[in-house]
This record gives C-alpha cells, structure tokens and sequence, in this order.
C-alpha cells in the first residue's frame, strides 16, 4: 500500500482537487483493494488497477455530489486570469534547477486545481489519464464537441495562468 | 486570434503536456495509512456474516451462493405450485373485491382532471406559460441561493 499511496492519492487529488475528498477516495480505493487483496497480491497489474478505480471513483464523486452545483460553481469561482505566474519549464541540469523545478510543478499543480471542474476533468484524463477525446466524452456523458471545448479552454486558461513558453512563439501563429 | 487555429492547437497541446506530465505525484497525507488500517480493524473485529461477501472464505461463499440458488428455485418451485390449486383463483376474485373501491377513486380522479383541463383551456396558454416561467424562476432561484451558500460555505482558501 505504501507504495502507491502517493499515485491513488494523486489521481484523485487532480480529479476532485479536494484534500479532504481525495483522501476518502484514496481510503476507499485501498479498503476495496483489500478486498480483492489475494488477486492483487502477486498481479503485475496492481498499480493500473488502483490507478483505474482511483479515477472511477473520484468521477463517481464528482458526478454524485457537484454536478447539480457546477453551473453556479463556474459562475462563482471567475477566470483568475489576474494572477499570473511566469515559469519556464526547462530541464533541470543542476541541484539550483531541480529547486527551482520543484517549485514550478508546486505552481502548475495548484493552477490546474484552480480551474474548474468542467475544464480540470477532461484535461487530467486526456494529458494523465491518457483516455482519448472519445473515451472522455462517454465516460463523462457529454458530447464530444464540448470535451474537445473544455479540453481547449482549460489549456488556455493554464497557459495565461502560467504563460508557459511554447515552441516558436504562439503569437506569431 | 489563435483559438481553434490546428497548429497553435497542436503546440499548446504538447506545452501543456509536458508541464502536466512533469509534476511528480503528490505526497499522500499522514492520515492516510492509519485511517485505512484501523478501518480494517475495525472491519475484523466484526462477525464474519457483518463482513462483505467479498471478505468471506471461497467454501462460505461457494455454500452461500449454493444455498441462495437453492433459495431461490425452491420460490419459484412453490409458488407455481401454488398458483395451481383450487382454492388460489377464488382467493383472488376475494382479494380483488376489497380493492373495488378503487375504481370509484379513480374515476374521480379522471373528473378532477378533465375539470384541470377545462380551466387550463379558460385561462389560455399564455397565463399557463407565465405560471410555469414563474415556478422555474422560483426553482432556479432556490437552487442559485443553495449553490451560493454551498460555494461560500466550503470555500477554502
């Protein structure tokens, strides 16, 4: 257990940006493991399988507890597009840059919790999850012209957070 | 403007990617590992049959299972059986008596709304319309004035 607690309590933590919610997900995402601990003991497989209910867990959470919310929620929590943050995101060569990246990744891990839920969701699938346009949009019930929508304005909406620095200057696009 | 521009689309994708994929996982709290593990006490210290199936040794679940089925094919068994006796039918015809009030109750019922639809056909659609736009107001209102309290109530900074 000790060995994946840090990527159940992730997985949720990016999911439901919540401290509080991820740890009762993480909580119940072990007590269900334990269940099936004699499967799981000796399975190659175990780390995907955690990784897989941490994720259905915390979209069951989202779907059963905010849904009827995110509407006003998004009205409420605004763009936050005044503060942002420059960061560049080089390789870390030396102990000073590790630091420094240390701190970055803090940045864009609470920049990311700040977005809201409709745009946070597909966007940790798609880039963490790894699930395609199309996997997002049936497991959150929505078309896939709005997850690609989401998807885009979530990106957008990090990038100005964190202006990040993209390959040959976007605004000469 | 670059929205939905393909090769702007394409980079920001891959900048966004990199950043996201970088973050290291985050470090699960202290809490964690005990509040599982004195779950799981306190989940042992319960009889077996207050456990979840799942917990239960292979031959208890095997038996278990057995004996719903076993449960279960000797109802519909019975109650077949049962359906064909003599005095099941006129059991039935008694039973459906006592519920001839019923039918009254509904007609009555069937009175009252042709009497709402007659109304309704009075009053014209538009003040109809009006009284629905007036309770979905009132509904969206509530639900704003409940979001709102629930956002300020667990807004953490």
């Amino acid at each position: 257990m000790q060995s994946y607690q840090n990527m159940v309590f992730s997985t949720s933590m990016r999911l439901v940006a919540n401290q509080a919610e991820a740890e009762d997900i993480a909580q119940e995402v072990f007590l269900k493991a334990y269940e099936r601990f004699a499967e799981l003991r000796e399975s190659p497989t175990a780390g995907g399988w955690l990784k897989k209910v941490a994720t259905n867990m915390s979209l069951n959470h989202l779907s059963r507890y905010r849904a009827r919310w995110s509407f006003f929620s998004e009205l409420v929590s605004g763009g936050g597009e005044d503060d942002e943050i420059a960061i560049d995101f080089a390789d870390p060569s030396d102990l000073q840059e590790e630091v420094a990246d240390a701190d970055t990744h803090e940045v864009v891990g609470q920049a990311l919790q700040k977005l809201p839920a409709a745009q946070r969701v597909p966007l940790v699938l798609y880039h963490l999850e790894g699930l395609s346009y199309e996997e997002i949009a049936a497991r959150l019930r929505v078309s896939l012209g709005k997850v690609k929508t989401d998807i885009f304005r979530g990106r957008e909406a990090l990038r100005k957070k964190l202006r990040l620095r993209l390959e040959d200057q976007l605004n000469r696009v | 403007m670059n929205d939905m521009n393909p090769d702007y689309e394409k980079k920001l994708e891959s900048a966004v990617d990199r950043a996201l994929k970088a973050m290291p996982p985050l470090e699960s709290p202290g809490s964690l590992l005990p509040r599982v593990m004195a779950t799981l006490q306190k989940r042992h210290a319960l009889p077996w049959y207050h456990q979840p199936w799942t917990m239960w040794s292979q031959p208890m679940r095997l038996t278990s299972l057995g004996l719903l089925i076993a449960a279960v094919s000797a109802l519909f068994y019975l109650g077949f059986e049962f359906s064909r006796l003599e005095g099941v039918a006129a059991l039935g015809r008694e039973v459906g008596s006592w519920f001839s009030g019923l039918s009254a109750l509904i007609s009555a019922v069937g009175v009252l709304l042709n009497a709402v639809i007659l109304v309704a056909k009075h009053l014209g659609t538009g003040f109809i319309f009006g009284c629905v736009l007036a309770l979905a107001l009132g509904y969206g209102l509530c639900m704003g004035l409940g979001s709102l309290w629930f956002r300020v109530a667990l807004y953490r900074k």
